[in-house]
């Protein structure tokens, strides 16, 4: 019989020797009338080479183009009993698992001995480019060889990369061979439409992600099974917290808006709920946003009830008691390592201006946000104004202070914000503001990202 | 780019279709983009934010709002603009955040931090002025970059690229396109075939009975899921879509209900000038022009004329002919001058005639490829001319009465319907 060939072709398998009305290798694979061949998402690679050896099918693999090299570990450190555990339950479940931890909990480290042990050309999927310069540190002196880096205007490709999660799903197609083991950090954002092409054009036979809150409000962590693997292994915040996590308090503030932005917000307010009750849309239900976004096109009146609710948004974001509050935190913890988060780059950037303090936003270049990161850590600065750049994974371990001035009503983004401040250090102590504008929507959406146990 | 959300559409039974201008609303446009040209020009040297002050009066409905606003995108796409400040600015201002950190920390508790004497102290210890370190303290963000050079001179122009965008920002969120081709130019046929090469997109290719074919393109990873993920691709193939000859595009949206783009004949002849503009001028095949030229002086029973047809090389690929040689009762015969460059392409071409190829094909193959005429059996109702150098008429000729005989042999053994007589006789 004539061997099969398979190809590795732009993020997919080609597979020729094999006619069309044969049956497929796996459910994975269809007829592209395209090419005149078989193809399948190159995420199908690892069952389908099964799949035709219990056929006994001879196949001439052209499609691989990964290292398979040990990386020895230069530091070796000793994991902690739920490290291990997560080691272990990752291998057990055939190296295409999800493990959760919170943050601060050492998911690096997991990472690290994971990447020894598969010994595999690796990719590390990452969301910031902060988050690529801190894995690339890590990851150098973990095994002292050069790691490569895609993203923040760098295209370096060794054994061991890391890649943004945006750099990936631009490149996965030319490079979705070249590695046999992925690793996904905050692993929930991967089951995006586009990032989770990222996943299926590479064949990588060996998966591991990792995240700290791995559900989604779109209810997409159902794909994590197809795309990575399933959960195998869980801890939560309170679980770890005083042994491996600093111990934390958070501390709800509300503030009032004055007469003038009272009088300006409920005239906004009004026009936006008006709006809403002529148009029977549900805000808060399931596709209620989208509903209301498909209205806005529809008409003047839509558009100016947008305009309205972005100023109402706004004015409860900025109130100008939250930004006297937080001259008050600032010196009150002029001693220590603050964040200062907000929704928005403008809030960052006036915040920045009126407090002389460094902001790191989606604009910051690498060089100064690594001297900002630095400063921080060596207490050169005690503050730092971030919109969304910093929530995840950035490792701060000095940081002690997160000052959440405004942000949306997702949970994954709150405990991700707390999460900044609580790695472990001898006598830390984290504290997390959470700055709210009282009689305004802010209060619900308050109240909705703090359903977690960690709030409560 | 211009992007989907500054375009708008409108319902045209399953299809969206742009929004038509009319005359007084180009009127209107094109007034409001010389004003936009007239400001860029103008304010060379001023940051992106004074330039989006200075527009921020344009337009007075939300529909003129965004025809402002997708106007700039435009402008500013092809304006040139330069960082302010560079890594000076940066060093300054960490060094001012460093101070006043240093500051706040000497200050006793209950304090209050004096901003503006912190900035004054720092900028005296500089040599500078307080107001200057504070105007400039984010000089290096986008919006404070400055023009250096505007990108048009004229509304026209400027509304011209603004009209392209608008089809390009809906191609952006497409997941498939289909082209139809009605007389297609062969030479930039085979210039956005081999683009979509490049760009790793894939097609098929019907062709038409009559004339012209249907292009359907996607990218790899569409067969399994609809993806956006060549939605850029696909846009920036536009112009030399239109240069091709397509007279129909249909983009296939991530809509529900399911609907589809859809870009006429009469919107795509309007961009065709803008669309040669970007592509530049396709250049011409010297080789088959002289061809034209001298293979009259035969005094044959042929004659030649340019092709616009294309042909199904039986799934295998799809042939763009330069030529089509016609004699006297009507035999056609197509000439394919093949690249240079690309000896699979060739490959294909035999493997095309093994598989069955309805018609006769004349290819010409340059022996620098390396193919011999041997390839193709003498039977076979099609050709290789290997020529070495230039093409010359007299071997076209030659190859053409054989491919003839092959062709006559073939009908005599065929029986022949009225039908397939009246088609052979078609000019």
């Amino acid at each position: 019989m004539a061997s099969l060939e398979l190809r590795f072709r732009a993020g997919t398998l080609e597979l020729r020797g094999l006619d069309e009305t044969a049956e497929a290798p796996t459910t994975m694979w269809a007829w592209d009338k395209r090419s005149a061949c078989w193809r399948a998402p190159a995420l199908a690679y690892a069952a389908t080479i099964l799949a035709l050896r219990d056929k006994g099918l001879e196949l001439d693999d052209l499609a691989r183009a990964y290292e398979v090299t040990a990386f020895a570990e230069a530091v070796r450190r000793e994991p902690r009993p739920y490290q291990t555990e997560a080691f272990v339950a990752w291998k057990k479940a055939g190296r295409r698992a999800v493990v959760v931890l919170p943050t601060g909990a050492g998911k690096t480290h997991l990472a690290v001995m994971a990447i020894a042990d598969a010994r595999r050309s690796t990719l590390v999927l990452v969301p910031t480019l902060d988050l690529l310069r801190q894995w690339r540190g890590l990851l150098s002196a973990s095994f002292r060889i050069p790691i490569g880096a895609l993203g923040g205007g760098e295209h370096h490709v060794e054994a061991i990369t890391v890649s943004t999660y945006d750099s990936a799903y631009a490149h996965m197609e030319h490079l979705g061979a070249r590695f046999g083991f992925l690793v996904f950090d905050e692993a929930h954002h991967l089951p995006s439409e586009s990032y989770a092409l990222a996943a299926k054009q590479s064949l990588a036979p060996f998966r591991l992600g990792l995240s700290a809150t791995p559900e989604r409000s779109d209810g997409r962590e159902s794909d994590y099974p197809a795309l990575i693997g399933a959960i195998a292994y869980r801890r939560d915040i309170v679980e770890l917290s005083g042994e491996f996590l600093s111990d934390y308090e958070v501390e709800r503030i509300e503030v009032d808006l004055t007469p003038d932005e009272r009088a300006r917000y409920d005239e906004e307010r009004a026009l936006f709920r008006d709006f809403l009750s002529d148009e029977r849309i549900p805000i808060g239900g399931p596709d209620g946003w989208a509903r209301f976004l498909q209205a806005v096109s529809r008409s003047t009146r839509g558009r100016r009830a947008f305009d309205a609710y972005l100023v109402s948004r706004q004015i409860a974001f900025a109130a100008s008691a939250k930004l006297e509050f937080l001259e008050h935190l600032l010196d009150r913890h002029r001693h220590d390592r603050a964040i200062v988060f907000s929704q928005d780059a403008a809030t960052t950037y006036g915040v920045s201006r009126r407090f002389l303090i460094p902001a790191i936003t989606h604009e910051t270049k690498q060089a100064e946000r690594a001297h900002i990161l630095d400063g921080l850590a060596s207490g050169t600065f005690t503050a730092v104004a971030t919109a969304k750049v910093l929530n995840e994974g950035v490792d701060v371990p000095d940081a002690n202070v997160a000052i959440v001035l405004s942000g949306s009503g997702s949970v994954r983004e709150h405990v991700q914000r707390l999460g900044r401040v609580l790695r472990k250090k001898d006598g830390k102590r984290a504290v997390l503001y959470e700055l709210v504008t009282a009689g305004t929507a802010e209060t619900k959406t308050s109240e909705r990202r703090r359903e977690h146990s960690a709030y409560r | 780019m211009l992007t989907a959300d500054l375009v708008r559409l409108r319902k045209k039974g399953d299809h969206h279709v742009l929004e038509g201008l009319g005359d007084e609303t180009r009127r209107a446009l094109l007034e409001m983009a010389a004003r936009i040209v007239d400001v860029g020009l103008a304010s060379v040297g001023r940051t992106r934010g004074e330039l989006e002050l200075l527009r921020a009066a344009e337009g007075e409905s939300q529909r003129e709002k965004l025809f402002a606003k997708g106007l700039a995108v435009v402008f500013d796409d092809a304006s040139t603009f330069e960082g302010g400040g560079g890594e000076a600015t940066v060093g300054r201002r960490l060094a001012l955040f460093e101070y006043a950190a240093r500051r706040r920390k000497e200050d006793a508790a209950g304090d209050v931090f004096e901003r503006t004497e912190v900035l004054e102290s720092f900028a005296r210890a500089q040599g500078l002025d307080a107001e200057s370190v504070d105007r400039d303290l984010y000089a290096d963000r986008k919006r404070e970059e400055r023009l250096i050079a505007a990108g048009f001179s004229t509304g026209e122009a400027l509304v011209a690229r603004w009209e392209l965008g608008r089809v390009q920002a809906f191609l952006l969120r497409s997941t498939a396109i289909t082209i139809e081709l009605g007389h297609p130019e062969p030479n930039a046929l085979r210039k956005l075939l081999r683009a979509l090469k490049f760009q790793q997109l894939l097609h098929v290719v019907e062709v038409n009975a009559g004339a012209g074919a249907v292009i359907r393109i996607d990218g790899a990873s569409s067969l399994f899921d609809p993806t956006t993920k060549y939605g850029l691709r696909y846009a920036l193939l536009v112009p030399a879509m239109i240069v091709a000859g397509a007279t129909r595009i249909v983009a296939d949206l991530k809509l529900r209900p399911k609907r589809s783009f859809l870009v006429d004949d009469v919107t795509l002849r309007e961009l065709s000038d803008e669309a040669t503009r970007l592509t530049g001028e396709v250049p011409a095949r010297a080789e088959v022009d002289d061809l034209l030229e001298r293979f009259p002086a035969l005094a044959s029973r042929w004659t030649a004329a340019r092709s616009t047809r294309l042909i199904d090389l039986v799934g295998v690929t799809v042939c763009v002919p330069d030529l089509e040689f016609v004699r006297d009762d009507g035999l056609r015969i197509a000439f394919e001058l093949l690249g240079y460059w690309n000896r699979s392409a060739a490959w294909a071409r035999v493997e095309a005639v093994e598989k069955g190829l309805s018609e006769p094909v004349l290819f010409a193959v340059s022996e620098r490829l390396r193919v011999s005429r041997e390839a193709l059996p003498k039977e076979a109702p099609s050709a290789l001319y290997v020529f070495k150098g230039t093409l010359r008429p007299k071997l076209v000729l030659d190859h053409l009465e054989r491919l003839a005989e092959v062709c006559d042999a073939r009908e005599r053994v065929t029986i022949q319907t009225p039908k397939a007589r009246a088609s052979r006789k078609r000019p």
